[in-house]
Parts: structure tokens; sequence; C-alpha cells
């Protein structure tokens, strides 16, 4: 009745199914000195930023309430270089259009669509936020390539998939690829990793949206760092801040 | 991610140099994470402490790593499950629990609906590590026996013994 080999089935099938963290989250950022903050120090970190976050719901809604702007739109989608932290001077981009709102850190940008290039069937949008400076991303950016230490955002139709068929189409399980399960905004994300070439590693994150599929993705190079400072934490915490309507 | 000097080969605990090399270390670590923080999970039913013991695991991997590839997993969560225990008493939080992002009531909600869970729960903390290490992890008495450091009588005697409170769990339950 409780066999050893129906014990180890049973423990196998059980807990692969428990959640993974975010990748970026496995490999700790220190690696010889343990770095912690006693919690009167969190807790007085917190209460500035609800304070501030306070502050700027207030001012935002200000904002909404005297432009009208509330519900769906069509209009393009801006880069809206509104202060929202303290300090670091992060950006907020929003796009009203596909619902969602992401923070990007000082110095961070949009990067500017590829000319001539054309959006395979199925895919609503695209816009990729880039660190580099222009001169920088141009020369990184070729036909079929994908830049690393970006973050890309995409909006797809979804056509009733689901998102891990989404991840798998994109190549996870056609390379070696470790998947999971997470939050992001308050709504389910399903994240893969795979390598996609020896140097470069994919990590992506997709959100089933009613009929749309919301797809987070960034390329990390194995055992590296990013240009400008830029980690996988600094990646890790743009995907975090994404907000959905 | 920190690694620095990243072709140095490291040194393995007989002092002879390794193969693995720290970028060898961290795509194992990340090969080995899925599986070996699922155990944690199981054992420690904290999702930020496991995620703490196994980036402190990864940590002294850097600083001195198995001798060979090959039980790596088994020795990540041995030295993870140490390291969880020597945590216990500390009264401090780390940034890095902030990215977790699962609670630890929400693992145990999810550990208390799986019968592995259920049958977990009645064991101690150092009984399921051992169960789990033999029934997740696929470690064998010998190896068991070796990465937490105790004869292999001792793992015996402790998994039959987790083995009989399971098997009265399941008899309860029915």
């Amino acid at each position: 009745m409780l066999s050893e080999l129906s014990i180890e089935r049973i423990f196998r099938r059980e807990l692969d199914s428990l959640p993974l963290p975010p990748e970026g989250s496995w490999t700790p950022n220190r690696t010889s000195t343990r770095r912690s903050i006693p919690l009167a120090v969190l807790v007085v970190a917190a209460t500035v930023v609800l304070v501030a976050g306070a502050a700027i719901t207030i001012r935002e809604a200000g904002d909404a309430a005297a432009t009208g702007r509330r519900g769906p739109s069509t209009a393009p989608l801006l880069n809206v270089p509104r202060p929202t932290c303290l300090r670091g001077g992060c950006n907020v981009y929003r796009s009203d259009a596909f619902g969602y709102g992401i923070v990007l850190p000082e110095n961070w940008r949009v990067a500017p669509p590829v000319p001539g290039a054309t959006a395979p069937t199925g895919r609503l949008d695209r816009v990729e936020f880039t660190r580099q400076t222009p001169d920088e991303w141009t020369r990184a950016f070729g036909v079929g390539l994908v830049v690393p230490w970006d973050v890309v955002v995409e909006v797809r139709e979804r056509r009733g998939a689901l998102a891990r068929d989404v991840a798998q189409a994109d190549g996870c399980g056609a390379s070696p690829c470790v998947a999971g399960e997470t939050t992001l905004s308050q709504s389910p994300a399903y994240i893969a990793s795979w390598p996609i070439s020896p140097l470069l590693r994919m990590n992506a994150y997709y959100i089933e949206r009613g009929d749309r599929m919301l797809v987070l993705r960034y390329v990390t190079e194995v055992g590296r760092d990013g240009p400008h400072g830029v980690t996988e934490r600094t990646l890790q915490q743009i995907v975090d801040s994404i907000s959905l309507d | 991610m920190g690694l620095t000097n990243s072709t140095a080969a490291l040194h393995s605990i007989d002092g002879a140099e390794s193969v693995i090399t720290k970028e060898r270390w961290a795509e194992l670590y990340r090969l080995e994470f899925p599986r070996v923080y699922r155990a944690l999970l199981a054992v420690l039913r904290d999702p930020d402490r496991a995620l703490d013991a196994l980036q402190d695991a990864f940590v002294a991997g850097l600083r001195k790593p198995p001798a060979a590839d090959d039980a790596l997993g088994g020795w990540l969560f041995v030295v993870a499950v140490r390291s969880a225990r020597r945590g216990l008493g500390r009264q401090l939080l780390r940034l890095d629990h902030a990215r977790s992002r699962v609670s630890k009531d929400e693992i145990e909600a999810s550990l208390d609906r799986m019968e592995v869970g259920r049958l977990l729960a009645g064991l101690t903390e150092r009984q399921r590590a051992m169960v789990v290490a033999q029934f997740y992890l696929g470690l064998d008495h010998r190896e068991i026996a070796r990465h937490f450091g105790v004869k292999s009588g001792t793992v015996s005697a402790t998994l039959a013994q987790a083995k009989a409170r399971m098997r009265a769990e399941v008899r309860n339950a029915f």
C-alpha cells in the first residue's frame, strides 16, 4: 500500500509541483559576506516607501482625473518620463493600449523600432527597454540578434494557448529548460529559462490575460554582467515592477 | 552574478585542484536548484528559509566545492539543511527574502493539500530531511549517511521510524 516505489512516485509528482522563486534570486548577489538588515531598518524603509507611494498615487489620480484618462486607449504608445522614485530617478513606461506599466531605472530608455522588421503573426505589440546608449544599441543589434541585457515586453494574441505552450514554442523544451510559476502584479505568471547559445540564456515570463498573452523576457550572458552596471537583478527588478490594469 | 575570477579553478576539499570552475559550479547549481529547493521546501516548509539556506550552500560551494559532480544535489541539500538549522536563531531579515514572493503560509497550505505534505508533517525535521533525501532526491542509505555525517545504521533507524509514522498516518487517513 505504501511501497517505496509508490512513495517515490508520489514524492516526485507532488513536490515537483511546488513553485520556484524567480530565477534571478537563485544565486545570491553576495558571495562572501552576509548582507543582513535589522528589522527596524526594514520597517522604517517600508514606511518611507508607503508614504511615497501614497503621495504618487494621489498625484497620479489627480493627473488622470484632470486629463480624463480612463479605460483602454488606442493611442500610440508613449514613453512617459514621469519621475516616480524619490531617489534614483526612475521613470515609468505606461501602455494604456495594452494595460500595463513598468518602472525603468535611471538612464534606461525605450529602444527604437527596427526599420523594416516585420512582426510575427499574432504579435500585437513589442517594446524593448535598454540601458545601452543609442550607438551601443545600434552596434549590438542585427537581424535575428537578441540584444542581451535589454528587457522586452510583448503582447501577443493568445488563441487559447496556455503560457506553458507558448514558452515551449519560444524554445523552452527544445533546449534544457527550467520552468516554474510565480506571481507578477498579483497575476499568475509562468517562468521559463533556457540556453539559446553556450554564452546566452533566455529568461521569459508569460502572463495569460484573457485573449492576450503578455510576455516579458530578457537575455543574460553566462558568467558576466551587462553594460553600465546592469545585472540580472536589475532586469529582475524591472520585471517585478510591472503593474497590470 | 557576483562571480569574479571565473576562469580560476576552485579547490576541492582535500586541497587538490578541482575541475569545477566557478562558472561550472554556477551552472551545476542552477541545474540542481529546482530539485533541491523543492526538497528543502518539503523539509523546512518555509520558502524564505529554503532560499536562504540554498544560497548559503551555493556560497559554501564557491569556497569549498564537493569533490565530484555526481552527488551535487545531495551535497547542496545537506549543506543547506545544516545552514537552515544554524539560521533558526537569527533575528535579522534580509533583503533577499523580499524576492521569494511565495509566502510561508502559501507553501504550508500547498503541502497540506498534498499527500506527501501530510505524511511529512508528522515527522521531525531530521526525519523529513532523510525521507526527502531518499524518496525525492533518490539517495541511498550509504549516501545519506555520508552526506549527513552519521553511520548508516543511524540512517536506517531514522528512516524506519519515519516510515512507521507515515504508515500510521496513512492508516489513520482511511
